[in-house]
């Protein structure tokens, strides 16, 4: 289905996700057969407002590297979340979406367990104690069993996530009333929730980050209603761990040419 | 005959089985009964042993009653009532960090008389003196949060006070729901790891501490400042 959103492109590799589709035939063909014509028509024209706008999402998904990369076998990666804002917190769920998916497949990646790599390097990975930028990497590793204790691990990369979801635009009305003689709902409700995401990716065999990925993607959600809602929801979470995890893949895997 | 023709019989619930009313009034004192009990929130997990290098030094621990058994409750005003129990937790959190910290540990069953402990170099004794929380009570607000702060108190084993230093930890945990129970627990393991995580990376460093190791000859050994 072609939705007029806007798409941004991604410098490295472009994405454009796909509204989920609508299952509407079975509804809109009962309230045809039973609604009078006006009620017919204003369903039509809600629908289709709602196919224009529902589940629609943009993505813009961005890499950039400063060091070559590649991940020899025994090699592991480990994604953390930054924790240290007092704004927001990049949720745990995420990471391990993002973990889950990298490991997948027959091309996935051997993956730590965020919670026994911070478990095993307590206190020096906690959200006050943790390095922020790569530079602080010589130091920590300098600190006595540090060095040892992250050969153990098998970690090569460390994947820094930070960014979160939230609902940054909303409107419309949705009433819904039940009677004796049945119930039913009118109206039209939206929202729009952006998921912005970046990882900054450490390599510890080089003691520096390599490089950076970010994830934008906004999504629209609808529900429209003449006697049933019908959800159109988008998944920008679900479509920035996608992106990021092939992004990451990619990035990880292959030895190719440098951003700058 | 039908059971419509006599009333008495109609009315006379089946053996084994409840009237519904019965069933309406016992599910309304269970939530009435589940809104008045306070919400508990008993801290349990384990702790990670620290990752530093031990000080030279023997030490002597102890954690006093009211570390052992703290609790808070808090009611939050036409919100909901809560409970702690962190006592269990903390000196789960002390033990192996202090067993990481020190070179020789040992726990006192009580605090000593000044002078009974020669065999020491010094003496810890960790206390909880202030808890905090929250929770989300806004459609904006998120996440549950915990601070909390405890205090060391350091003694040289004459029972001259080296110490007495302000730790303090804060967590928060995105909430979901009315009662976020699993958020304020999560938000006070985090709270604790963070004290935890503060004492183990500055012990050596906190101004007091670092001048009696400085007067007592023992800083040559010692590598774990956060410097």
């Amino acid at each position: 289905m072609s939705t007029p959103c806007k798409t941004a492109m991604a410098r490295r590799r472009p994405h454009r996700l796909r509204p989920p589709a609508a299952a509407l035939p079975g509804a809109a063909s009962a309230q045809l057969a039973t609604g009078s014509a006006i009620r017919v028509i204003g369903l039509l024209a809600l629908l289709a407002a709602a196919m224009v706008a529902a589940g629609c999402s943009t993505a813009q998904i961005e890499q950039l590297k400063h060091s070559r990369t590649g991940i020899a076998s025994g090699e592991r990666v480990v994604i953390l979340a930054r924790q240290h804002h007092n704004t927001h917190e990049t949720e745990l769920d995420f990471v391990d979406c993002v973990g889950n998916s990298l490991g997948r497949g027959a091309n996935g990646l051997e993956i730590a367990s965020h919670t026994d790599f911070v478990n095993g390097l307590y206190p020096w990975f906690e959200p006050a104690t943790a390095p922020l930028t790569a530079n602080e990497l010589p130091s920590l590793l300098a600190r006595p069993g540090v060095a040892e204790r992250l050969a153990e691990t098998g970690v090569r990369y460390v994947v820094w996530v930070d960014g979160m979801t939230e609902r940054v635009d909303g409107g419309g009305s949705l009433s819904c009333a039940v009677g004796p003689g049945g119930g039913g709902c009118f109206g039209l409700a939206w929202w729009e929730t952006d998921s912005r995401y970046e990882a900054a990716i450490w390599d510890l065999k080089q003691v520096g980050q390599a490089g950076m990925i970010s994830a934008d993607v906004t999504g629209r959600s609808v529900i429209p209603a003449i006697i049933v809602p019908l959800p159109f929801i988008a998944r920008p979470q679900a479509n920035a761990c996608r992106g990021l995890a092939q992004q990451l893949q990619e990035f990880l895997v292959v030895e190719d040419q440098l951003s700058r | 005959m039908t059971p419509s023709s006599h009333p008495e019989v109609a009315n006379t619930p089946a053996p084994g089985s409840l009237p519904w009313s019965a069933v309406a009034i016992a599910l309304l004192l269970t939530v009435l009964a589940g809104c008045a009990s306070p919400a508990r929130v008993a801290v349990e997990t384990q702790f990670p042993t620290p990752l530093v290098e031990p000080l030279p030094l023997r030490a002597a621990v102890y954690y006093e009653a009211a570390l052992r058994d703290f609790a808070h409750s808090e009611t939050i005003p036409q919100h909901s009532q809560w409970e702690f129990e962190l006592g269990q937790a903390s000196v789960g959190l002390f033990q192996p960090l202090f067993g990481a910290l020190f070179q020789h540990v040992q726990t006192l069953d009580t605090l000593p008389e000044p002078g009974e402990l020669g065999a020491f170099d010094l003496i810890v004794a960790p206390r909880l003196e202030r808890f905090e929380f929250d929770i989300p009570r806004h459609r904006d607000s998120r996440f549950a949060e915990v601070w909390m702060q405890y205090r060391l108190y350091i003694y040289a084993p004459d029972g001259t006070a080296i110490a007495e230093w302000p730790v303090t930890g804060y967590g928060k945990s995105a909430a979901s729901g009315t009662l976020p129970r699993a958020a304020l627990h999560d938000a006070a393991v985090r709270a604790m790891r963070e004290a935890g995580a503060t004492i183990s990376v500055r012990f050596a460093s906190q101004p007091d501490v670092r001048s009696w190791l400085q007067e007592n000859s023992h800083v040559h050994s010692v590598q774990n400042g956060d410097g």
